[in-house]
Order: C-alpha cells, then sequence, then structure tokens
C-alpha cells in the first residue's frame, strides 16, 4: 500500500510547478491620479499595472529606482504601501463592427447602459503608424454635407483635416454634419446595392467635454439616425486626467480596425487642446521637465503620432481608410498659439472658423482666406470639381473687394459684378446645422449659381431660394440628381437637363 | 550635473566598493567604506548615505528570498522551485514562512520578482475573468 502511494506521491512531484511570474512594488506617493511605486525593476513602457481593487494604472515614468503609474477608475481605495504588480499586457481597446451605435469610455468599457459588448478582438491603443509603402494618395472623396467645405475644403477619404477656432464658433457642429452625412450616404449606397459602393463608419471621441454637451450628441446622432454608423468614446471633464490622455487613442485604434480591414472610416477628436491639457496636468504631476506654456517637451509627438495612424492604405493592404478630424479650440483668434500651430502643421489642412463671420450669421463661420485642404481637392468627383473649381478664387476676391470699397463710392462695372456673385455665395454657403446636403444636390446649387440662375434674385432672398430649389430637386429635379450621383461627371446632356430643371425651378419660385 | 546626480554617482560608487567577490555586500567592505566616509566627509553626507543604504538594500534583496507556503514542507518546495528553469537565481538565500493568506500552495519573492502558485492567486485570476 505505502509503495503504492509512494508511486503516486513521486509522480506528482516530477510534475512541473506551474507558477506565475510578476514583478511587484510599493505605492511610495499618490497624487491626482498619478502613482509613484518603488521596484517594478521590469516593467514595460505603457505596460499595465494592477493595483488593489483591480484598479489599473499605465507605466509612464521608467526612472532608476521608481516608476510613475497613471491611474485609471476610482483611486480612492488605494493608499501609500499598497502592492503594485506588472500584467505583461499593454492597454487594449475591443475593436469590430459591434462597437457601432455604443457609447464607450476611454479603454473601451460600454457606458451606454446596453449590455457587454461582444468583441472578438482587442487592438492595443499605441500602435505604429503605417509606414510609407502600404499607403496611397487620397483618391476618394469623404463628403462633409456642408457646401463651404465640400467646394473650397475638400476632404478625401484617409486626410488628417483641423477643425480650428474659437470657443461657439460652431466647430463641433461641422464634425457632427459629416457623421451625419456618412450615415445618410451608407444608408444610400447600401440602398442602391452597389458593388464597389463603402461605407464609411464614425468614431466621435470627446475629450474633456461636458457631459451635457456629449449627452446633446448623442441625442442629435439618434434623431437622425446617424448612431448606428456611429462609436463615441467619452472622457468627460469629470473624467480623471488619464482617461482624457487616452481616449483619442483608444479610439484611434477602434477606427484602425476597420482600415486594416479594407474599410473607411471616419474619426473625430474633440478636441486636442483639452488633449493636450490632460497630458500636461499628467506631465507635470510626473515631474517631467515642463516647457513652453508648461506643456512638456514631447506634446508634439503626443499629437503627430495618433494623427500620423490616420491614413488611406493601397490596394494590396486591403484598400481601407481611417479619415482623422482634430478639433482645435483658439483663444481670441490666435492661430499662432503652441498647440494650434503644432497640430497645423501635423494635419493635410484646416478648416478655420471666425468669430465674427459667425455673429454675423454667416454660418458655417468658414474663413475662406485661412482655411485649406492640400489633398483633399485630388478626390473631388468630377462633376463638384466642375463647378466648384473658381468659387475659392471668386469668394476670397469678393472679401477684398469688399474691405477697399467700403471706401469708394463709385465702382466701376466688373468690380461691381465681382461684388453681387461674391455677395450671393456667402448667401449660397449659409447653412443650418445638422442638414448635410447631399453631393449631387450640391452640384446642381452651384451649377446654378455659375450659370447665373441667382443673378436676378436679390441678395437677402438667395437663401430662401437655395432652399426652394433644394426642395425642388430632392422632388421634380430628382431624376437629374440621380444622373449626376450615378455617372459623378456633368456630361452635356446632364447640363442640359440640369438647364430646363433650373429653368423650371425659377418660374415657379419667381 | 545635478546634485540628485551627484549624490546617485558617489552612492553607486560606494556600492561598487561595498562588494566583494561573490558580487554580495560584504559587511567588512560596507564597515571600510562608513569608516573613510567618516574621516573625509562629503558634501551631502547625509543624502549619500540615505542613498547608499537604499542602493545596499535593494542590492541585498536581488540574491535574498522569501518563500511564503501553506501545507506542505517549505524548504523542500523551496528547493524544488530553485531548480526550475524559470528561476536563475541558483545562488539565492531563501527564508521560508508559513503564510495562511495563501490558503494553499507558494509564493517565492526575490527582489521586485514574485512567482506564486496558491490557491489564492488562481481564485483571484478566476473572479477576475469572470469580472
Amino acid at each position: 500500500m505505502n509503495s503504492i502511494t509512494d508511486l503516486i506521491r513521486n509522480e506528482i512531484e516530477s510534475l512541473s510547478i506551474d507558477a506565475s511570474r510578476s514583478n511587484v512594488g510599493k505605492v511610495t506617493m499618490l497624487a491626482d491620479g498619478v502613482a509613484r511605486v518603488e521596484g517594478l525593476s521590469k516593467v514595460m513602457y505603457n505596460e499595465m499595472v494592477e493595483f488593489p481593487n483591480d484598479v489599473l494604472g499605465i507605466a509612464l515614468n521608467l526612472e532608476e529606482d521608481s516608476v510613475g503609474c497613471v491611474l485609471l477608475g476610482d483611486t480612492s481605495s488605494l493608499k501609500e504601501g499598497d502592492d503594485a504588480k506588472t500584467t505583461g499586457k499593454l492597454l487594449s481597446v475591443p475593436v469590430g463592427m459591434e462597437l457601432l451605435g455604443r457609447v464607450v469610455d476611454a479603454v473601451g468599457r460600454p457606458i451606454d447602459g446596453k449590455g457587454p459588448i461582444e468583441s472578438k478582438e482587442e487592438y492595443s491603443i499605441e500602435r505604429i503608424a503605417p509606414g510609407i509603402i502600404p499607403r496611397k494618395s487620397v483618391d476618394q472623396p469623404l463628403q462633409t454635407g456642408i457646401m463651404a467645405v465640400d467646394s473650397m475644403i475638400p476632404i478625401g477619404r484617409g486626410q488628417r483635416e483641423l477643425i480650428i477656432g474659437d470657443r461657439s464658433t460652431g466647430k463641433t457642429t461641422i464634425a457632427i454634419d459629416t457623421i451625419i452625412n456618412q450615415a445618410k450616404i451608407n444608408k444610400q449606397g447600401e440602398q442602391s446595392g452597389k458593388e464597389d459602393f463603402r461605407p464609411v463608419y464614425c468614431i466621435y471621441v470627446a475629450v474633456g467635454q461636458k457631459n451635457s454637451n456629449i449627452a446633446r450628441t448623442i441625442k442629435v446622432l439618434e434623431e437622425t439616425g446617424a448612431m448606428e454608423y456611429v462609436t463615441i468614446v467619452s472622457a468627460p471633464a469629470a473624467d480623471n486626467p488619464a482617461n482624457q490622455y487616452l481616449a483619442p487613442y483608444g479610439g484611434c485604434a477602434m477606427g484602425e480596425w476597420f482600415m486594416e480591414n479594407g474599410r473607411d472610416a471616419l474619426i473625430v477628436y474633440d478636441d486636442l487642446s483639452k488633449h493636450a491639457v490632460a497630458y500636461r496636468q499628467i506631465s507635470l504631476i510626473l515631474k517631467r521637465p515642463s516647457g513652453r506654456e508648461a506643456y512638456p517637451g514631447d506634446v508634439f509627438y503626443l499629437h503627430s503620432r495618433l494623427l500620423e495612424r490616420s491614413a488611406r492604405l493601397n490596394e494590396d493592404n486591403g484598400n481601407g481608410s481611417l479619415t482623422a478630424l482634430p478639433i482645435i479650440e483658439t483663444q481670441m483668434g490666435d492661430v499662432s498659439g503652441y498647440i494650434p500651430t503644432n497640430v497645423i502643421s501635423i494635419t493635410d489642412g484646416q478648416i478655420f472658423l471666425e468669430t465674427d463671420l459667425f455673429n454675423k450669421g454667416i454660418r458655417p463661420a468658414v474663413s475662406v482666406g485661412l482655411s485649406v485642404s492640400r489633398v483633399g481637392s485630388a478626390a473631388q468627383i468630377k462633376a463638384y470639381k466642375k463647378v466648384a473649381g473658381k468659387v475659392k478664387l471668386e469668394l476670397a476676391q469678393f472679401r477684398e473687394l469688399a474691405a477697399f470699397s467700403q471706401f469708394e463710392s463709385d465702382l466701376d462695372a466688373a468690380t461691381k459684378a465681382r461684388l453681387d456673385r461674391g455677395a450671393r455665395i456667402v448667401e449660397m454657403f449659409k447653412q443650418t446645422a445638422f442638414n448635410p446636403i447631399p453631393v449631387e444636390v450640391q452640384t446642381a446649387i452651384m451649377w446654378g449659381m455659375q450659370n447665373d440662375f441667382f443673378d436676378s434674385i436679390e441678395v437677402d432672398q438667395i437663401s430662401d431660394a437655395v432652399t426652394s430649389l433644394k426642395e425642388y430637386l430632392n422632388t421634380q429635379g430628382k431624376e437629374v440628381c440621380d444622373e449626376i450621383y450615378q455617372s459623378g461627371k456633368l456630361e452635356e446632356s446632364t447640363e442640359q437637363n440640369l438647364r430646363s430643371a433650373l429653368e423650371d425651378w425659377k418660374r415657379t419660385f419667381s | 550635473m545635478s546634485t540628485s546626480n551627484r549624490v546617485n554617482k558617489i552612492a553607486n560608487l560606494l556600492l561598487s566598493h561595498s562588494l566583494g567577490d561573490n558580487g554580495r555586500v560584504d559587511k567588512d567592505k560596507v564597515s571600510n567604506v562608513l569608516e573613510d566616509l567618516r574621516k573625509n566627509p562629503p558634501l551631502q553626507h547625509i543624502e549619500i548615505l540615505k542613498r547608499f543604504a537604499f542602493l545596499v538594500k535593494k542590492h541585498m534583496s536581488s540574491y535574498q528570498g522569501t518563500l511564503e507556503y501553506n501545507g506542505g514542507n517549505g524548504a523542500e518546495m523551496a528547493e524544488r522551485l530553485c531548480s526550475k528553469d524559470f528561476i536563475k537565481s541558483n545562488n539565492t538565500e531563501i527564508q521560508s514562512q508559513e503564510s495562511q493568506s495563501l490558503i494553499a500552495g507558494i509564493r517565492l519573492k526575490i527582489g521586485d520578482d514574485v512567482y506564486e502558485d496558491s490557491l489564492a492567486n488562481r481564485l483571484n485570476n478566476i473572479r477576475k475573468a469572470l469580472l
């Protein structure tokens, strides 16, 4: 009997010990969502560190004898002397189609009360941006549905276009309009059954915003039926700085999943000024050396590594894209601030919104002179390019002449004609919020403007005329709009149909 | 050179003079180092001594382990555990003590590294997986 039990015991003892290995340290300081930990000698940069009561942190400062960790979640239960343990994992977020229609926090946990997210994949939040080889030039448009933007500052899939302006100038509205327009295009494309149609999925990252504003955005997206194509990553002002710092990276990882799986995605970072402020807070508490405006030295890299992850991939790499619309808030219209100049230099153009224009009732308050799209015009559809080619120049000339004409009583005919045309274009571009216009309707309106259909209408009636024309094009003139939508070109026959449609509309409007 | 850098550099130098041939902290050598410091006190004497103490403690912990166990023979387990490939510290001095918090199993701590195969750890892993 004893020999049998000895045999079994020997067998058990010969089995390998299944020990888990970890690296531990002790919390020596806790302040404002940051912990300093002594030990953790083998921790990796950006590795998740486990604290008691399931609190997680990320190792951001690796020093000779201590580690600085930013803490995620409720840190009130932590105290000095607590153990911290490495996990061997980098911070990851769930990715995939399951996230569409959901509101999540900075690390991808659902906060909308719709139950758990059944995601099959996870992506690390910090990823290397695609290199030169897998990329290709922007060649497909991403229509915002805003006439002033689509005509003068066109955006292409894979582009990074900055939306910049003072507070309350309509920055978020432009981003939300773009998202709503993508949802409309997606639905139209799915109904049309086009084989080559590629929907654009959207990710809206709210950083440091009021909870009430985020709730309003969600409501607008739900009411317009856009929510089914959107994921909202929320790190509101009430959230700790670590979550506000991580949210854009988490959102970007979610967008990258679409790009790497041959799909198109749009990501809005609202806004990166607050993101930089959150990072400054963390850096100062971590005692990193501060530079200009107390921002740490790597604040440029903070945004460049994020925005470089947006790209258009070539056919060999799935042909997907990630378009980025970062938002920056300026102070008193000063675009020469530290963070604005950084982000301007990283992006492929900017839409600059002016407070004066906004207050004059010109909304969207796009400044023609300061706004530019460096790559988007290559992606404009032919029909639109044909009608919108000259409009930016005409409007810029109008703004210049309008300034000088204030001192001149007698104007020559050519100047007067330019001023009249410019005033009408300004009125035509006025657009209400959350009401994007399909590209074919935009084309028809712009064609009407270029072909003098609005010249006989008084300037103060142009907005009404545009509204009336939109209604006409959505009903009686739908055929010609469909023609433009299908072909993407303005053939001679299409122009003839367009002329007769607009003549018909003009009779009813008059 | 900043003040903290200077303190660090001197403390590291003192540590290197305190190590014996086997790479461990030698008590006699530490006494000699302290004696020399007393005779020729440097600037920031106290800061240097504090840093020196920290480095000595850190260095010693790299070859002194603690084995906690519950159930079975701790010393025997330590011997078996140290023979495993994943622990590269053959010269480690291990002190064993019984710990009820493990419920059953062992936990070996050498420096910052913790090797654990305990029921408490497994239950904690299951709890986290279920959350």
